[in-house]
């Protein structure tokens, strides 16, 4: 179990931490939740049986304990503290417009509320409908209307920063 | 731009970082052998505790027999009351077999009023084990004392009372600020599945 949780957490541990971004403020805290999801992962693996894709498992329990997290405290006033540079490797599009669009979508996914944001933070990792759904335990057509609706909001809050 | 190539830039955007901080996953695996200590030492506190007061009840040369046989009924009471407490505040707890968020919540809730339980046993029980602790102590020393020639009354043992006292309300107070931030966040869980429960209409934003 122990090679297994390592494997699992070398494989989704830069989602994880992308994840925590949506859900916490400051650097310290991401690692707080960042722990503690990876501890629930720890816990849970005796009980997988491999009903759901692994990815599915992962990001149930990594969400289950992200929305946990923040409802323990008191919805923050700043929310752009705590956001991580994107990796320095070179590429087509110069490193500081990478980070600066990267640095106002984490913001902007973080001003969203927890139902919303939710959502778009699976479909940003990538996940499609029907896995949403498997996560959220909510049907398809409300993975979708919920998706528009995080999407008017962050477009909303880009035409104000702009 | 078209709805779905906008979900695709974002999608690049938000995953242009990879990078998870280095000391982490080394402190997360740490942490996981730090757990399987905690839930053994549960145990053996559990069994150190209860078997050395019956070890002293039998072998320890000072004290009456009388006093020791109090302390370890005590103290075995005291641990089954606290272990009932605490599989009472944890049964259930991890039942849900899929954790949707959707359940999820419903599960955390019941934590959540479990926790409450727990905070509310564990201030009586604290309390009545101090108690039980306070007043064992002070019968065993005035009986030493007495043996030995030394009268003593209460009130010699005011100090004693009063450092007693106030650890007590000092934990109680701790235990009422606890259970206030149990109880705000059980409503921010319930708030939350409301609106999960039910989709979204109305206004966009907040």
């Amino acid at each position: 179990m122990k090679d297994r949780f390592h494997e699992l957490l070398a494989a989704n541990g830069p989602a994880l931490w992308r994840l925590t971004a949506s859900y916490a403020r400051t650097h310290s805290d991401r690692e707080d939740l960042f722990q503690e999801i990876a501890l629930a992962i720890w816990k849970a693996l005796p009980g997988f049986r491999e009903l759901s894709s692994e990815r599915t498992f992962i990001f149930r329990i990594a969400h289950n304990r992200a929305i946990t997290h923040s409802l323990r405290r008191r919805p923050a006033a700043s929310p752009s503290e705590g956001l991580d540079p994107p990796d320095p490797s070179p590429g087509p599009e110069s490193g500081l417009l990478r980070a600066e669009r990267h640095i106002r979508l984490q913001a902007a996914v973080r001003q969203l509320p927890l139902e919303f944001r939710h959502v778009i933070t699976l479909a940003l990792e990538g996940l499609t409908y029907s896995e949403i759904a498997v996560v959220a335990g909510i049907s398809e057509s409300n993975v979708g209307v919920r998706l528009n609706r995080a999407r008017q909001m962050l477009r909303r809050i880009f035409e104000v920063k702009q | 731009m078209k709805l779905d190539e906008e979900l695709m830039v974002w999608r690049q955007e938000w995953q242009s970082s990879a990078m998870v901080p280095p000391d982490l996953i080394r402190k997360v695996e740490r942490q996981t052998a730090y757990m399987r200590v905690l839930r053994m030492a549960e145990i053996a506190v559990t069994m150190t505790i209860g078997s050395a007061v019956l070890v002293g009840a039998f072998v320890h040369p000072m004290l009456g027999r009388d006093y020791w046989a109090v302390l370890a009924a005590g103290t075995w009471l005291l641990i089954a009351i606290a272990w009932a407490i605490s599989l009472r505040s944890t049964r259930e707890a991890w039942s849900v077999a899929s954790h949707t968020t959707a359940s999820y919540m419903a599960l955390h809730l019941r934590r959540l009023r479990q926790q409450v339980f727990r905070i509310d046993c564990g201030s009586a029980f604290g309390t009545l084990a101090s108690a039980f602790v306070l007043v064992l102590t002070y019968k065993v020393l005035t009986d030493v004392l007495r043996r030995r020639g030394v009268a003593i009354d209460v009130w010699d043992f005011a100090p004693f009372w009063i450092v007693g006292g106030v650890v007590n309300v000092l934990v109680l107070l701790g235990q009422f600020g606890k259970r206030r931030r149990v109880r705000a966040e059980l409503e921010r869980v319930s708030e939350f599945q409301r609106r999960l429960d039910n989709p979204p209409n109305g206004d966009v934003g907040r």
